[in-house]
């Protein structure tokens, strides 16, 4: 079971909340009823019942997301979607934008097909025909230099907020790259895909390929304290770190994660990704951030269990929405019914 | 005002919800990013906000729309509330091909194989008879899907009915695309002028689409030792596909008052038993005439649609038209129920 399920599962069970697995088969899928008293709630992944069709499905599609959130005064890369039978329109809209550019596929999450840091023609050719080999359309923007943080919002309040560092490693002037890696991933707390805490490091093509990048081998023995990034994405499911920045943030910023979540017409929380170039507790400008996409089945791990920083029990916050007349009702004699699937 | 409203709205189901909600006072916007073509719509009334997208309302659950896309998961929310479904069984990717094979022959042919989600149809293998097409099916199925399921074919006729969590708002019949003879032309000709009709348009968008002649109606027809030359007989009905959707060039019969009370409950039924769901098309399929006391044994459920096309009903190649969209404005917007305020349309 994917822990963040686990997480969710665990809490309401608390609350005396009745967990009812529905398909078993398809072992991927983790769908849940949970009730309590007379009162159903559903769960696919991290996304409740709570939210809309909708709004999953606007998630799906990021020129529309971004329009709404446009629409709220919500600020986001700007950028423009093209299909595959004008494209001359995109290279006359790159022309006007100047790189460096973000080229991405329109549908789809998990930062597939996602092309950043795009700094002439030849890079930028060969990113929109890759997107178009699968896809109709391409979506086009501007490149915002910043540090990313995910905020984990309901239409309320901020949960929490991570930061999420990419897979690495932080040499200690002994032992080389692959055995630092084997040594990171001896921690109990990584597992193989998503049914622990974190994930350990895979050194697989796009691992060689960030470290052929940097000129470095997997013999290389890095100086201590010197860290080796493995990946450009921080997603946790390829390896990366959390550090929990909660108490760090600006109201600020954390009413802009508020509202991104209204903007979406039905959800009820999300993961959103917002990007600043101004430190995380300053007081945020219009131009300082953009939200880069938003998670209708968010990730809990991440918060539950950071490398650094504070746990936060976003579970709870989750629960409190699906099932308010629990709040705070906690029964004494804790996992009664045992989850298992 | 108005005129801006439809005018990057091409389907027909999603223009005929605006008009309706138009003409009892809710304001209707356009909140869709025009590129990607989709009709994405803001209702609001007073205070209240509804959104519609491809004729899903905000007022269904994300999980509920997950549930009926995954036709194993659906079917098993289904069995849970004793609905009936067909015999079937789910397969990984990875799993042994014999093991299909011995449920096969448990279950015995004729069976039907499909991907375990995705709507439309196409990739749907009706009336496999033998290993050698059964093999063909389960390949082609695996290319796009990681699990397949494999059922038991059942005998009858397909009905669509569109259905809230309390009643029914209509039932057509879809029957495949087909061309009636008339003794002069041949399956050719028919087609075109069948096709004349302005009902008939290019896609999905429209009520009833233009047949094609394809590989598939080919290959029907040559199954029946026929070409597109044939002249069939005066009153002889020639079907060219197997598959009854209205997007495939089917013919939309409505037969709303026909039905027994009695399937209609199980209709409803099949709706209350997904979670979070709140009209639907439900596609159902019995052995016995529609007007007749069903049995357990006399209907099956083959798949819920949670995002319908009302223009079937609105618009019905034969028999009354079924004003759907006012039902489903009534569920959207119960405070505008009997309102109308004439609005020039």
């Amino acid at each position: 079971m994917k822990i963040d399920t686990k997480i969710l599962s665990e809490e309401a069970l608390k609350r005396e909340i009745k967990i009812n697995y529905i398909e078993k088969f398809q072992r991927d899928i983790d769908f849940m009823e949970f009730s309590f008293r007379n009162h159903f709630e559903y769960i696919r992944g991290e996304k409740s019942s709570k939210t809309s069709c909708i709004a999953s499905y606007t998630l799906e599609d990021k020129a529309q997301t971004k329009y709404l959130l446009t629409r709220a005064k919500i600020s986001v890369a700007k950028g423009k979607l093209f299909h595959r039978s004008k494209i001359n329109e995109a290279y006359k809209f790159i022309k006007k934008i100047g790189y460096p550019l973000v080229i991405k596929k329109n549908d789809g999450a998990h930062g597939n097909l996602v092309f950043i840091g795009i700094n002439n023609k030849k890079d930028c050719e060969k990113a929109i025909d890759c997107i178009l080999k699968k896809n109709d359309y391409v979506l086009i923007e501007e490149e915002f230099k910043g540090k990313e943080f995910r905020f984990l919002a309901t239409a309320k309040k901020v949960l929490a907020v991570a930061y999420r560092d990419p897979a690495n490693i932080v040499g200690d002037g002994i032992h080389n790259i692959k055995e630092l890696v084997k040594i990171k991933n001896k921690d109990p707390m990584r597992g193989e895909k998503n049914e622990k805490p974190l994930t350990k490091i895979k050194i697989d093509n796009i691992t060689k390929q960030n470290l052929i990048e940097q000129r470095i081998k997997l013999d290389y023995v890095p100086t201590e304290g010197e860290k080796v990034y493995f990946r450009k994405g921080s997603n946790i499911s390829t390896g990366g770190d959390s550090i929990d920045v909660t108490d760090q943030v600006h109201p600020g910023l954390k009413k802009i994660a508020v509202k991104t979540v209204r903007a979406i017409p039905g959800l009820a929380y999300a993961g959103v990704d917002l990007m600043t170039n101004k430190d995380i507790s300053e007081k945020p400008a219009k131009n300082s951030y953009i939200i880069i996409e938003l998670n209708s089945s968010p990730g809990l791990r991440m918060h539950h269990f950071p490398v650094i920083g504070k746990p936060r029990n976003v579970a709870k916050g989750v629960i409190d929405i699906l099932f308010p007349e629990t709040k705070g009702k906690y029964i004494r004699k804790q996992k009664h019914q045992r989850i298992s699937k | 005002m108005v005129k801006n409203i439809y005018k990057d709205i091409k389907s027909t189901s999603t223009i005929l919800l605006a008009k309706e909600a138009l003409k009892r006072g809710i304001k209707v916007d356009h909140i869709n990013y025009y590129q990607t073509g989709m009709a994405f719509l803001e209702l609001s009334y007073r205070n209240h906000f509804k959104y519609i997208l491809n004729q899903k309302s905000s007022k269904t659950s994300a999980t509920a729309s997950y549930a009926v896309k995954n036709k194993a998961l659906a079917k098993s929310l289904l069995g849970r509330k004793n609905i009936n479904i067909a015999r079937g069984k789910l397969f990984n990717k990875d799993c042994d091909i014999n093991e299909i094979y011995k449920f096969v022959n448990r279950i015995k042919y004729p069976i039907v194989i499909k991907p375990f989600d995705g709507a439309h149809g196409d990739m749907v293998f009706l009336g496999i008879n033998n290993k050698k097409d059964c093999d063909k099916a389960i390949r082609k199925v695996f290319e796009e899907s990681k699990y397949i399921l494999v059922e038991k074919e059942f005998k009858g006729i397909e009905f669509r009915f569109l259905v809230s969590r309390d009643k029914v708002f209509a039932v057509t019949n879809r029957d495949p695309a087909n061309v009636v003879g008339d003794g002069t032309y041949n399956i050719k000709e028919l087609i075109r002028i069948k096709n004349s009709d302005p009902k008939r348009g290019e896609d999905y968008r429209s009520s009833l689409v233009r047949i094609k002649i394809d590989k598939v109606v080919k290959q029907s027809l040559s199954k029946k030792n026929i070409d597109v030359n044939y002249i069939p007989n005066k009153g002889e009905k020639i079907y060219l596909r197997k598959e009854s959707n209205i997007s495939t060039g089917g013919d939309s019969i409505d037969v709303t008052d026909q039905v027994h009370p009695e399937v209609k409950m199980i209709a409803v039924r099949a709706v209350k038993a997904i979670p979070g769901l709140v009209y639907a098309g439900v596609d159902l399929m019995t052995n016995k005439d529609i007007s007749k006391k069903p049995t357990k044994n006399s209907y099956i459920i083959l798949e819920i649609n949670d995002s319908p096309g009302i223009d079937i009903h609105h618009f019905p190649f034969k028999g009354k038209s079924r004003d759907v969209a006012k039902g489903i404005i009534d569920i959207l917007f119960p405070e505008t129920k009997g309102r109308c305020i004439g609005e020039q349309l």
